[in-house]
């Protein structure tokens, strides 16, 4: 049974022009990719229009651009991937809604540990 | 520059005439091919199918009457973007995401093939020791990139370097060219026109001194004579009485060394002319028109 592949919309950062040209063109060259906007200056507004599914963005050094994290904040479903501008690096950023059952003290630092991921409890002293 | 030539701004795809015309004609000698490379005015140019390309395109500086083939005298000439000879790169790139889109760019353009991907000095060395590619394309940000460039010069002498990633600042770009490097890419910046204006010139006018360091045969005898006197601080006058000429004849000859050398001072003349030129012009005959003194 054919499983119809998942149409992916991209989006465009500002990216150095070398940099950019060779994404999309590693983009356009996929059949289940289509490159909807490229270098736009508002991301969030251009995101939110095409529907895209991922952004892609660069920064220097990951600093932490918050425009960029702000387009995540204003699209939830986008994946943001971050790729440093001389191209050595590169990871991805996903906003996640995890609701907390028990907001209280105690509720909030088990979703602290749940979210981190270390499992463990302390030994009650 | 030669004969008041100016270098021109030509779209690839002439190169591959030229050299195609350069079959048709029989001429062994392959046109000499000055790149520049430019993010002009933020736009990209590609090739004549490609004006939409990625700013890895190409603006190709032929200095015509330097060139083995003209595009005036190819009977092919206007651009028509026919498939013929390929341009074989060699890509140097530390950086794995520019080596390998660099590759896929040069590839889908349909002009180039790639003839290596490396990622170092000894890579590209290793390479360039038994092949030699039409041109070269290195990443800057490459370790040792400045020691590649002289490697690729060394073994592949002909093949024009194309340096990616140049910083943005002026100074930075004119450096590369005073390298060796032919074009020029950099990461994002755009150029001012009058900037480009002034690489034009300078990758001209390295071509012209480079040209002329390499043309031994273009010093006659006397000339060279005159180079060794100069060499020693005489003045017109004494080089005149040394040689038995006149002292106006002696004036022609240092302005023919000057201009021929591509130099402004009679001091700078002995520095530019190159010992094998010098020896290889005792073969010349001696310049007619030398009256001697009695």
């Amino acid at each position: 049974m054919k499983v119809a592949l998942k149409h992916i919309r991209v989006v465009v950062g500002k990216i150095p022009r070398i940099l950019r040209a060779i994404i999309e063109g590693a983009i356009t060259l996929q059949s289940d990719m289509e490159l909807i906007a490229s270098g736009g200056a508002d991301l969030s507004a251009t995101a939110r229009r095409s529907h895209a599914d991922v952004v892609i963005v660069a920064e220097e050094m990951y600093e932490g651009d918050p425009a960029h994290r702000q387009v995540l904040v204003d699209n939830p479903q986008l994946k943001l991937f971050v790729v440093t501008d001389d191209g050595r690096a590169a990871h991805m950023l996903e906003f996640r809604r995890l609701p907390v059952a028990d907001v209280s003290p105690q509720g909030l630092v088990e979703a602290i540990r749940d979210a981190v991921g270390t499992g463990a409890r302390p030994q009650a002293e | 520059m030669r004969n008041g030539c100016q270098p021109q701004l030509v779209r690839f795809p002439s190169v591959r005439r030229c050299r195609r015309s350069a079959a048709v004609h029989g001429r062994a000698r392959r046109p000499r091919i000055y790149l520049a490379f430019s993010l002009a005015r933020g736009q990209a140019y590609g090739s004549t199918r490609d004006r939409n390309g990625g700013p890895v395109g190409a603006h190709i500086t032929r200095h015509v009457g330097r060139c083995g083939v003209h595009e005036p005298t190819c009977p092919r000439h206007p651009l028509s973007g026919e498939v013929g000879v390929m341009i074989a790169v060699l890509i140097v790139a530390s950086i794995r995401i520019y080596r390998d889109g660099l590759a896929l760019m040069l590839a889908r353009e349909g002009s180039f093939t790639i003839a290596a991907a490396v990622s170092d000095r000894a890579h590209a060395i290793a390479y360039l020791t038994d092949s030699h590619p039409d041109l070269v394309l290195l990443d800057l940000t490459t370790p040792e990139s400045d020691l590649i460039i002289r490697d690729v010069e060394r073994l592949s002498p002909r093949a024009p370097i194309v340096a990616v990633g140049v910083g943005d600042a002026e100074q930075d770009m004119l450096s590369c060219v005073e390298a060796g490097v032919a074009g020029l890419v950099s990461r994002d910046a755009s150029f001012s026109p009058r900037f480009e204006g002034r690489l034009l010139r300078r990758v001209a006018a390295l071509a012209a001194a480079r040209d002329a360091a390499a043309s031994p045969e273009r010093l006659t005898v006397r000339e060279c004579e005159i180079v060794r006197l100069l060499e020693q601080n005489l003045s017109n006058k004494e080089i005149a009485v040394r040689l038995g000429i006149e002292v106006a004849t002696v004036k022609n000859h240092v302005h023919n060394l000057l201009e021929k050398l591509h130099v402004q001072r009679r001091t700078d003349v002995a520095r530019r002319s190159t010992r094998s030129a010098r020896a290889m012009a005792g073969g010349t005959p001696p310049d007619p028109g030398d009256p001697p003194t009695f």
